[in-house]
């Protein structure tokens, strides 16, 4: 009151006229509006976010008349009920009346079933134990235990050789990397012979150890012979001129101006031998064929193109294991073992 | 061609059974025969493969081979066991081949070169040649190197023989077959080039 008063002055104070209107609210609202106002604002709040004022349609059907006849339904239910209840117990009270051990069964057993039923039954759970472990060791255990993969058939039985062949590829990178330095070419070309061998060939080998081997008959050709011949006469040849050519100097220095027959021939030869210049000697000697090993003009670069290259990469061991290895046929005989 | 003697239906023993046991069995005379054709069923492509590229054609190969295996039979016994069992075979197969081919050199009157290149002959008129793939080139290649470098090729690139075992088959350095394989790879590869 006090407040009040306070601001009625206040007003006055302000203006008489206003103070002198009064404070009379002009609004009415509905009646009883208050009384249920806080419950239909709660009523609101909780069904969420619900203008107020609009109400949300029930998206199922009731068919008509339902709500109508739903107690007398109801009511009819729980007095079936009770009248089956009713029934039940009669009927169970007959039952034990005329049959006192239970009712009968339509059905018959064969004699002595029950008898060695246990047995049965526990034969056959070790029949299929058996049968199960027989399986875990093979392909089939899997569809028993309704595995959801498969295995390819027979991968088992080549996994071993599969890894090792593996395994040996990796110890043989060395031969693809040594082949890789040196020529990469044959690293790309498969390594499968293409050769064709006849079918079932190696099924079928065998070898016959009862017959005795036969040495085949070796016949020499006369070409070492030959190759000797030419050797021997060839330096028969040289042999031959060296002779002349000693008996001809001693001829001619044994033998003053006193000439016979014969001296007239020795001394035209000699000078002959003298007239002829030591150029026309040698074109001459080089003109005529030699009757001794005749070495074959060859071009170095056109036939054998690297000798010079493989002789200066060639260590001096490796020539005379090499020379050791290319030697005469003959002298390999007796190395077989 | 030698003629075939068939050992009746008996199955050769496990192809895994190690080395010394297939020696030991063949040194005990029950079972002699079983081992030894486990031997050859253990080693028989290999070896038919090793002589096939020296000698090219199959008949010649399968003479070749059943000879070796014969000097196998009767010269196992006094195998001292001082190499690997594939190596001896390997080095017998090896000389069995040369001796193969330097009879034919002789029988025919003609030199090594000419041999070489009837072989050459023998791989073109094979049914399955085919000039345009680089697997016949290679055969027509080796057949160009000589014996030796020939061997050293196919043993190392076909057969992947570390050069300490190779060694042992050819009685040779190592170094010296290095030496062979190097040339002979840069000859196989001119000539793949160049044809």
């Amino acid at each position: 009151m006090e407040t009040k008063n306070t601001i009625l002055q206040e007003v006055a104070q302000i203006s008489q006229d206003v103070a002198n209107i009064g404070n009379h609210n002009v609004y009415t609202a509905p009646a009883g509006y208050f009384d249920n106002l806080p419950a239909q604002v709660l009523a609101k709040v909780t069904a969420g976010n619900v203008a107020v004022g609009q109400v949300t349609p029930m998206p199922y059907n009731v068919p008509d008349g339902y709500f109508d006849g739903l107690a007398g339904n109801i009511m009819a239910k729980i007095k079936a009920q009770g009248a089956q209840q009713k029934n039940d117990i009669f009927f169970d009270a007959v039952i034990e009346t005329q049959f006192p051990q239970g009712l009968p069964v339509p059905y018959s057993v064969p004699q002595g079933y029950f008898a060695d039923l246990a047995d049965k039954v526990i034969a056959k759970i070790k029949i299929q134990h058996n049968t199960v472990e027989a399986d875990l060791a093979s392909d089939a255990f899997f569809p028993l235990i309704n595995a959801p993969y498969t295995v390819p058939q027979g991968y088992f039985n080549s996994l071993a050789g599969t890894v090792l062949a593996k395994i040996k590829a990796q110890q043989n990178n060395e031969v693809f990397a040594e082949l890789e330095q040196i020529a990469p070419l044959l690293n790309t070309i498969s390594r499968q012979m293409p050769y064709s061998v006849p079918q079932g060939y190696f099924e079928e080998f065998t070898v016959n150890t009862t017959v005795e081997e036969t040495e085949a008959k070796v016949i020499t050709m006369n070409t070492h012979s030959r190759r000797r011949w030419v050797t021997w006469a060839a330096a028969a040849c040289v042999a031959v001129l060296a002779g002349i050519g000693a008996f001809l100097y001693n001829n001619h220095s044994a033998v003053g101006g006193g000439v016979t027959a014969d001296s007239n021939k020795t001394i035209n030869v000699d000078q002959a031998i003298a007239s002829v210049s030591t150029s026309d000697i040698s074109d001459y000697l080089n003109s005529q064929p030699s009757t001794g090993a005749e070495v074959q003009p060859t071009s170095l670069e056109d036939d054998v193109p690297d000798v010079q290259t493989d002789i200066d990469e060639t260590s001096t061991q490796d020539i005379q294991q090499y020379l050791k290895d290319n030697s005469e046929p003959d002298e390999k005989q007796g190395k077989d073992i | 061609m030698m003629g075939f003697f068939i050992f009746g239906n008996i199955k050769p023993p496990c192809m895994h059974l190690d080395d010394s046991e297939l020696l030991r069995d063949f040194r005990q005379p029950g079972t002699k025969e079983r081992a030894f054709t486990a031997i050859i069923k253990k080693y028989q492509e290999k070896l038919y493969w090793h002589i096939r590229r020296m000698v090219v054609d199959h008949d010649d190969t399968n003479d070749v081979l059943q000879n070796m295996l014969i000097k196998v039979w009767n010269a196992l016994d006094n195998f001292r066991e001082d190499s690997q069992l594939y190596t001896w075979l390997y080095r017998i197969a090896t000389n069995e081949s040369l001796t193969f081919l330097e009879q034919r050199k002789k029988r025919a009157s003609v030199s090594f070169g000419d041999v070489e290149e009837g072989l050459s002959n023998k791989i073109v008129a094979d049914k399955d040649f085919d000039a345009g793939k680089l697997e016949w080139k290679l055969q027509l290649a080796i057949q160009q190197l000589p014996e030796k470098q020939k061997i050293v090729f196919n043993l190392r690139y076909y057969d992947e023989m570390p050069y300490e075992e190779m060694s042992r088959v050819l009685e040779t350095s190592e170094g010296a077959l290095k030496a062979s394989y190097h040339h002979a790879v840069k000859k196989i590869e001119e000539f793949i080039k160049n044809n």
